[in-house]
């Protein structure tokens, strides 16, 4: 039913990420969102609250905030007032280089909140690699500042192939500061493009990881993995890819993506300043080709109830084709000679195909 | 059948919407997402925990019957949704 009801479009997305800002005091190698300055013409306070209002008013659950790093935006903490008292909850990923102790006891009085840190490594040599010289000191400073306030949240880790050996470590980090464990998926996007030799988990990293995963059922994936979940996990989130059919994602110029990992032009749904998020989602040609799209290649693997052929934005970034199989999929990384040759030839030429 | 002399309201933490199917419940726990295929028989108005659910159905029964089996699985969707920590009765 999920597929069906997901394929034919909700009234409304489940969830919406929004980069609130291109800011960013830190530059780490794989940010998918390429952050650092502001965009020019960000959205103003007033809009953003106009926004909240529009998501509340189409009954989207859940806002999940990021950027750029979200906290550098004067209004921030307001609009997260405001968009709780909206009746959203909300998700916040922060690099956590601005927390100190009045900004967590503010946060704990936020009920609807829920906080991502993010930390790459569980040392500073691999952390800091990743997100810059002394942030791993800074980044441990914020969860305790939130452990000790009582501030829900997880540790939010990239898998790379630096830290995929520190993922037990990570694991009991988490726990000692009262939260959970989230890894999420490397993607080649934003500069994830440039680093991704360097930092994309090699393939007995990814199959080992999958096992991993399945023994670890309380660490979180934000259904990042969907391509590799075992059986085991199946039942504990979305197993397929949620771009158009449960989420979209908000730019901070108010553009509308599908999901923050295809914010390229050829996937622009449209511009919030011009149409509603409700027109959009219900009418995008862009979101509807999504929702139907069929990764033919993959329907007649045995594990395509599993993941209906896998990120597609993960395909778009690798060969520019968004009807390629995910090459990180626990099939197609055991049989990748049998069928990348033909993808990476499309990727030579310059050719992309979206639909 | 017991359920339907109860009221419902959402748990803590639970929020719902109507769509074509149905029902889908959000829980912030987790988040989770809860898909109840049941079409128009019940709104996100029911459970405000106000109206029986026989009472309910009785009042849409007027304009079309609903079948033995229809309320079966409703009623096996709301223990569900009562199990699992989405609703309760009041």
């Amino acid at each position: 039913m999920i597929a069906k009801a997901a394929r034919q479009g909700l009234s409304a997305p489940v969830n919406v990420t929004w980069e609130i800002t291109s800011r960013c005091n830190l530059s780490c190698c794989h940010c998918l969102s390429d952050a650092g300055v502001a965009s020019p013409g960000e959205l103003s306070s007033q809009e953003c609250r106009q926004i909240v209002d529009q998501l509340a008013a189409i009954k989207v659950f859940q806002v999940n905030i990021g950027g750029g790093e979200p906290f550098l935006r004067e209004d921030f903490l307001d609009l997260l007032g405001y968009v709780h008292c909206k009746g959203l909850v909300t998700c916040v990923s922060t690099n956590g280089t601005l927390m100190d102790n009045g900004l967590a006891r503010r946060l704990s009085t936020f009920e609807m909140l829920y906080l991502q840190v993010s930390l790459d490594g569980a040392t500073p040599e691999v952390n800091d690699q990743i997100r810059g010289e002394g942030t791993y000191a800074i980044i441990l400073e914020a969860l305790a500042f939130l452990a000790r306030h009582g501030v829900p949240f997880s540790i939010n880790t990239v898998l790379t192939r630096l830290n995929f050996s520190q993922l037990d470590t990570l694991r009991k980090m988490a726990r000692e500061y009262g939260a959970e464990l989230r890894v999420s998926r490397f993607r080649p996007s934003g500069r994830g493009k440039e680093s991704k030799e360097s930092l994309a988990p090699e393939k007995d990293q990814l199959e080992a990881f999958a096992d991993w995963l399945a023994a670890h059922d309380l660490v979180r994936t934000g259904d990042s993995f969907f391509c590799l979940t075992s059986e085991a996990r199946r039942r504990k989130g979305l197993d397929m890819c949620g771009a158009a059919k449960m989420t979209c994602c908000l730019s901070p110029i108010g553009e509308v993506y599908p999901c923050a990992f295809l914010q390229e032009k050829p996937f622009l749904v449209g511009r919030i300043r011009e149409k509603t998020l409700k027109d959009l989602w219900d009418h995008s040609p862009v979101l509807n080709q999504l929702r139907n799209l069929q990764v033919k290649s993959c329907e007649t693997c045995s594990r395509f109830e599993n993941c209906r052929g896998g990120c597609p934005a993960v395909a778009y970034h690798s060969y520019h084709d968004i009807l390629a199989p995910d090459p990180e999929c626990l099939v197609n990384l055991r049989n990748r000679e049998g069928w990348e040759s033909s993808f990476a030839k499309r990727m030579e030429s310059g050719a992309v195909r979206i639909s | 059948m017991n359920v339907l002399r109860k009221k419902y309201q959402l748990a803590p933490g639970t929020q719902v919407r109507e769509e074509e199917f149905g029902l889908l419940f959000y829980h912030r726990g987790g988040p989770r997402l809860f898909w109840v295929s049941c079409g128009r028989l019940l709104e996100g108005r029911f459970f405000m925990g106000e109206i029986p659910l026989e009472r309910w159905l009785r009042e849409r029964a007027s304009q079309t019957p609903v079948p033995e089996s229809r309320l079966l699985s409703l009623a096996k969707a709301l223990d569900q949704l009562k199990e699992k920590g989405v609703i309760v009765d009041c």
